[in-house]
């Protein structure tokens, strides 16, 4: 687990930026490549945590001890072009669907959150997915999606700048 | 639901993730047991014949994705095989090393079944979210625990899934110092949260059904056996050696399942946490024998139900000699190993107890190195003749007291309690009658 917790606490609204993805498959890892290197660039108010490999449990007890807003960084696909991104707020994650089919390898995001909010985590949380190109086995990243790192970097820091700062927002 | 007293059509379709997809069929009529089948009817996954070619250090990886919940397990399963095969001796800091990454999946295992899978049945929900509007110390304390868990494996091995870090002969890549310290002080902290676990799961009230059945597992000669010992099953005192694995495995098909099926000296046995405990009850960590007894867990134990209290048992055990072990790494400090190897001909057996019981991997090496012929027995299908009788004999004394559904949630909190590999389990909540 990667961690930059310098700003915690600070003044304005904290934000906590996950990284999520499975580390042996490729584009879906750069949720945790793109907090990495948040962490070292990351906009004040903005505490940035790679959890790669983690199970959904643990990103539900992340979401509960830090109580704070949450951008979620994860690939998703979507349809788009790779390495094209959209912001989804959480009316969209699908917290709490699939409820009856909670299971040691079924426990999605949505089930996830569900869980942290019924455990009393009010804070907004909002999606940062960003389309892949290959989600095969391998540690590299797709061609299509390291070519994409400086924009979507840059795209990650800004909107994690902007929901730091813009007070108790509604994501998405 | 049947109109006839006493007849049931129960027919629970898809009982997933038995490492694949199983169903459940109780037909009674009138009183009288018909027919009582556990079906696995997934197809077979081949990685004996994915390995065949491959050198011995690419193969623990490999197997390792057999499971991901029980991915520890194979790795180290066949790495202690392939050692075996190939004459490798290992140091005693990789031993403490590999008993902690054992130990570490146990913990996060357990805390899975117990509190997020099997927890439920016992509170009347269904599933663990109810639980969190009902019970929230009891889930925050389970998502605490488990999270520890999956850290203490990360460090250890280097990543919560699929670790890379173990290897023939040591470690790739040696825990970092602090890590392991932060790891011990979290440790040593969930021993207050398990306490209050084990206070809430005394107050549950387990089904009060038995079928005396052999218990198999390791045993070893100075500790509870969990990453080394020889096979032993209680209706016999003789140790196997884990070499002959097949004389007390003795695999056979049937009809109705793709899943082969195991007996020993009787008709079936039962491994996992209970068989553990029943099979190695004085070697448990003095402050896990204390939580037994609280939990009403005496040896021996032949309800299938508190399979769940014994895997909260194991917990404590784990939790405290993961302690000591940390303790003593910490204090020992650690050197980088050689992890160089010959290729060489042979072939070789490793077995580790697993959460869901003892599994064996076997592996033989040709004049090149490369793997020739490969072996895995896991636990889930050595218990799947066990599930069913116990299906067998606890419907005839449930039927007349249960209506058509509790029979089959009992049957269902069964299956759970065994904590088969079926990851996926909760499919099989679709109860369908016919």
């Amino acid at each position: 687990m990667w961690s930059s917790s310098d700003s915690r606490g600070a003044a304005g609204c904290s934000l906590l930026v996950l990284g999520l993805g499975a580390s042996s498959r490729r584009d879906d890892a750069i949720g945790v490549h793109l907090v990495e290197r948040l962490g070292a660039e990351a906009p004040p108010g903005v505490e940035a945590v790679a959890l790669p490999d983690a199970d959904a449990l643990s990103v539900a007890q992340v979401l509960l001890e830090a109580a704070s807003a949450a951008l979620i960084v994860d690939c998703a696909e979507m349809g788009l072009a790779p390495g094209e991104w959209r912001l989804i707020g959480e009316s969209d994650l699908g917290a709490g669907r699939g409820l009856g089919a909670w299971s040691t390898h079924g426990v999605g995001m949505g089930e996830a959150l569900a869980l942290a909010r019924a455990l009393g985590f009010t804070a907004p949380v909002s999606l940062f997915a960003v389309q892949p190109a290959d989600c095969g086995v391998g540690a590299q990243l797709s061609v299509e999606l390291w070519a994409s790192m400086g924009e979507l970097r840059a795209a990650l820091r800004q909107t994690a700048g902007e929901i730091a700062n813009c007070g108790c927002q509604e994501a998405g | 639901m049947s109109a006839e007293p006493g007849t049931h059509r129960i027919h629970i379709e898809h009982v997933t993730r038995v490492e694949g997809h199983g169903s459940l069929r109780i037909n009674t009529r009138a009183g009288a047991v018909e027919e009582v089948r556990l079906e696995i009817v997934e197809a077979n996954r081949f990685f004996e014949s994915f390995v065949i070619g491959m050198q011995p250090h690419e193969v623990p990886q490999t197997v390792s994705r057999i499971c991901g919940i029980c991915c520890v397990g194979h790795q180290l399963a066949a790495t202690k095989a392939i050692e075996a095969a190939l004459g490798l001796a290992v140091s005693d800091q990789t031993l403490r090393l590999r008993k902690m990454l054992n130990e570490s999946q146990f913990l996060q295992s357990h805390a899975l079944h117990v509190y997020f899978l099997a927890m439920p049945d016992y509170l009347g929900a269904k599933s663990v979210l109810p639980l969190a509007q009902s019970h929230p110390d009891l889930v925050r304390r389970a998502l605490k625990l488990k999270k520890l868990a999956n850290d203490y494996t990360a460090v250890i091995g280097g990543r919560t899934l699929h670790p890379m870090a173990n290897t023939l002969c040591g470690w790739r890549k040696l825990p970092d110092r602090d890590a392991m310290a932060e790891i011990l002080a979290r440790l040593r902290e969930s021993v207050t949260e398990l306490q209050a676990m084990t206070e809430f799961v005394a107050t549950l009230k387990f089904p009060a059904l038995e079928r005396e059945t052999e218990f198999v597992s390791l045993r070893h000669p100075q500790e509870y056996a969990l990453y080394d010992g020889e096979i032993v099953g209680s209706d016999s005192d003789q140790l196997l050696a884990v070499s002959d694995y097949r004389q007390a495995c003795n695999e056979f098909t049937v009809e109705h399942s793709t899943s082969k099926w195991s007996r020993w000296h009787r008709e079936s046995y039962m491994v996992g946490a209970l068989a553990r405990v029943n099979n190695n009850f004085d070697q448990l960590h003095p402050r896990a024998q204390q939580v037994a007894e609280e939990l009403g867990l005496r040896v021996p134990c032949y309800n299938p139900y508190l399979n769940n209290t014994a895997q909260l048992v194991e917990m404590v055990h784990c939790t405290h000699h993961s302690i000591a072990l940390l303790e003593e790494t910490l204090d020992l400090g650690l050197q980088i190993e050689d992890v160089g190897y010959v290729p060489r001909a042979g072939r070789g057996a490793g077995a580790v107890e697993v959460p869901r019981g003892v599994l064996f991997h076997e592996y033989a090496f040709d004049d090149q190195g490369r793997c020739c012929d490969a072996d895995a027995v896991i636990p889930t299908s050595q218990n799947v003749s066990n599930i069913e009788r116990d299906m067998r004999a606890f419907v005839p004394q449930l039927l007349g007291q249960v209506g058509e559904q509790e029979l089959a949630l009992h049957m269902e909190m069964l299956l759970r309690a065994y904590d088969p590999c079926i990851s996926c389990s909760v499919h099989m909540l679709d109860v369908e009658f016919v």
